[in-house]
């Protein structure tokens, strides 16, 4: 099974704009889709329970939607600990459960993170190319 | 000369705080102050709305314990409604209250406090936490994680998400449940029972490793509030507010909690942006009182579940009187988490449940409406006032850590007093100070109307404010 969990605040603008890409990518009964605020410890039992675990994620930096192999956290959080960066569920995964699959993050860019429900265009249309590129891996 | 310790954020709470020790001229510790740093205002934020949005408006006070708000919000609307909600009704929202008890308080166990518990006081500071926690104990970690995704489960399954989920409204809840999700809650309950066991043994083989701890983080008379049942068991979503004093004295019982204003008063103070709930008949800031988990099983006659009964009436042989230490307001939460899981199995064996009458429909009724229930961190009031055209005029939430906030002062002082050798610092004195606060599990994000994680800032000043040392942690 695959697993595709989008992270971000759909009241942030693109901060949101994994939940966009979940909704473009098609329908399969081999993928689950999680989506979430933030990551947390508990979803390490949804990870252990994949073969391949795509995190979705806004990011600033980026300029075009890009997925890239994801290694585990080799440090933990300092901290509460009780929200992660996909590295640390990852590590977590490994650590509580001897995950022995694959993870990877979705990069997808975004540049407006004021309130508000729309995506700006590049967002949107990062949305499109991640869904696109997820589509092409996991279907 | 004197000087002042800070500390600044404290770690591993909900919120961002800071810590201020006092040093005297002696260079003993005279006195300490904890500081809420963050503010919200979501009182002011709802003026103008129409009150049928305040469940879901509410509900984005926290991402912890948006059930709370949802439910005391919903109850202040029924109250506005004047509607008599449906029985199905009550027992779903019963039920979600009990899954955010559970997760809650896993959350606030086996992440922010069982590092400290199980690790130690003094242990290396990057590994207090639940990777930490994971290398002593990956059986018992694992367990925790799970505990608090099946609380969040079971919200998910009744509200559709587990955070912020809009699904009780004013006159009941949006959806019944299914059958595929009773059976998928009944599923789950057998592990859950079996890991609050484990850890409620555990808490209970580990207290006597820390005696000064459980003297020394928090423990003087106080009075305690919160709700009981008719019968005086615990409850979480009725019944009406019992206070007792130190000796275990019923000072006041049956106070209905929609005339709270007549016995509880709010100061404020320059320090905090977090105010300063009391007990009215007794002052400001005599009528110190606390709520929450040690409040409810100092107040409870029985829990009204069986094992819990069993555990409640252990836990009550730990003090003389009421049980006065803030420190046992961690196995107060173990206690609550097995009645949670006692009463989630009832209400799933409840012939109702799965009854689809979930709504009462009616127009505006009333300008005034009070919901009060007991969240995680202690008794919960929504107060709302309404025009003509059901828009918000006025609100007052009374939030749990408020109302323990002159406790975690006190408790903060005590601490800093025995712990803390202003001439020695350490790393581990200062984590203790912070387990005085840490024991209340307290919600700043709720309780000022963010989430944060910052490293540990000390800074030692004198009377004049310059800085004498400076350490960083993290």
């Amino acid at each position: 099974m695959t697993l595709l969990i989008a992270v971000g605040n759909l009241l942030r603008g693109d901060d949101g704009v994994a939940h966009r890409v979940l909704e473009l990518v098609p329908e399969s009964p081999a993928v689950r889709r999680m989506s979430c605020h933030q990551l947390t410890p508990e979803m390490a039992d949804d990870v252990a329970a994949a073969r391949e675990v795509y995190v979705i994620d806004a990011d600033a930096a980026a300029t075009e939607a890009a997925i890239e192999p994801l290694s585990p956290a080799s440090e933990a959080p300092y901290g509460p600990a009780h929200f992660f960066a996909p590295s640390h569920l990852v590590a977590l995964a490994i650590n509580l459960y001897a995950w022995q699959g694959r993870a990877f993050l979705c990069r997808t860019p975004g540049v407006d993170f004021s309130p508000g429900l729309r995506l700006s265009a590049l967002a949107e249309a990062g949305a499109h190319a991640a869904a696109a590129l997820l589509a092409q891996r996991i279907l | 000369m004197a000087e002042r310790i800070l500390i600044s954020p404290v770690t591993r709470i909900e919120g961002h705080a800071k810590i201020s020790i006092y040093v005297d001229d002696a260079a003993r510790v005279a006195s300490a102050q904890f500081h809420v740093v963050e503010f919200r205002g979501f009182e002011k934020i709802c003026e103008g709305r129409p009150f049928s949005e305040m469940p879901a408006l509410m509900a984005r006070i926290c991402g912890i314990c948006p059930v709370s708000h949802i439910l005391s919000s919903a109850k202040a609307c029924d109250a506005l409604l004047g509607v008599e909600v449906p029985p199905t009704a009550v027992l779903l929202r019963k039920l979600m209250n009990y899954a955010q008890i559970l997760q809650s308080h896993a959350l606030s166990f086996f992440h922010l406090s069982a590092p400290d518990l199980l690790l130690g006081f003094d242990s290396e500071p990057a590994r207090r936490n639940i990777f930490g926690l994971l290398e002593h104990d990956p059986g018992f970690a694992r367990r925790g994680i799970r505990l608090r995704k099946f609380g969040q489960r079971i919200i998910e399954l009744l509200g559709g998400k587990r955070i912020h989920p809009a699904w009780a409204t004013p006159g009941g809840v949006l959806e019944p449940l299914t059958a595929a999700a009773q059976s998928e809650i009944a599923i789950g309950l057998p592990e859950a029972h079996e890991s609050v066991r484990i850890a409620l043994e555990r808490m209970k083989s580990i207290l006597d490793a820390f005696p000064e701890e459980v003297e020394h983080l928090g423990a003087f008379p106080s009075l305690f509030m919160g709700l009981v049942s008719k019968t005086g068991t615990l409850e979480y979503y009725d019944g009406e507010i019992r206070i007792m004093d130190g000796e275990g004295n019923i000072v006041a019982d049956e106070l209905d909690p929609k005339r709270y204003a007549t016995f509880i008063g709010e100061a404020a103070e320059e320090s905090s942006y977090l105010k300063f709930p009391y007990y009215k008949p007794l002052g400001y800031p005599g009528g110190i009182y606390r709520v929450g988990p040690l409040a409810r099983l100092n107040i409870a006659s029985s829990a009204g579940t069986p094992l819990a009964d069993r555990e409640l009436r252990e836990f009550k042989q730990r003090g003389s009187g009421a049980v006065c230490q803030s420190f046992l307001y961690h196995l107060a939460r173990l206690v609550e988490m097995l009645h949670a899981v006692e009463r989630i199995e009832e209400l799933l064996a409840d012939p109702g449940i799965t009854d689809v009458h979930v709504r009462a429909s009616a127009g505006l009724n009333h300008h005034r409406g009070v919901g009060c229930t007991e969240a995680p961190r202690g008794i919960l009031f929504h107060d709302y006032e309404v025009d003509d055209d059901g828009l918000m005029k006025h609100a007052n939430l009374i939030i749990a850590t408020g109302q323990n906030n002159l406790a975690m002062n006190r408790a903060v002082e005590q601490a800093a007093m025995h712990f803390v050798n202003p001439q020695r610092l350490t790393e581990g004195m200062l984590n203790r100070v912070e387990a005085a606060i840490r024991a209340y599990d307290p919600c700043l994000s709720c309780s000022t109307h963010a989430l944060g994680e910052m490293p540990l800032e000390v800074v030692v000043l004198n009377r004049q404010g310059e800085v004498l040392a400076r350490s960083l942690r993290g």
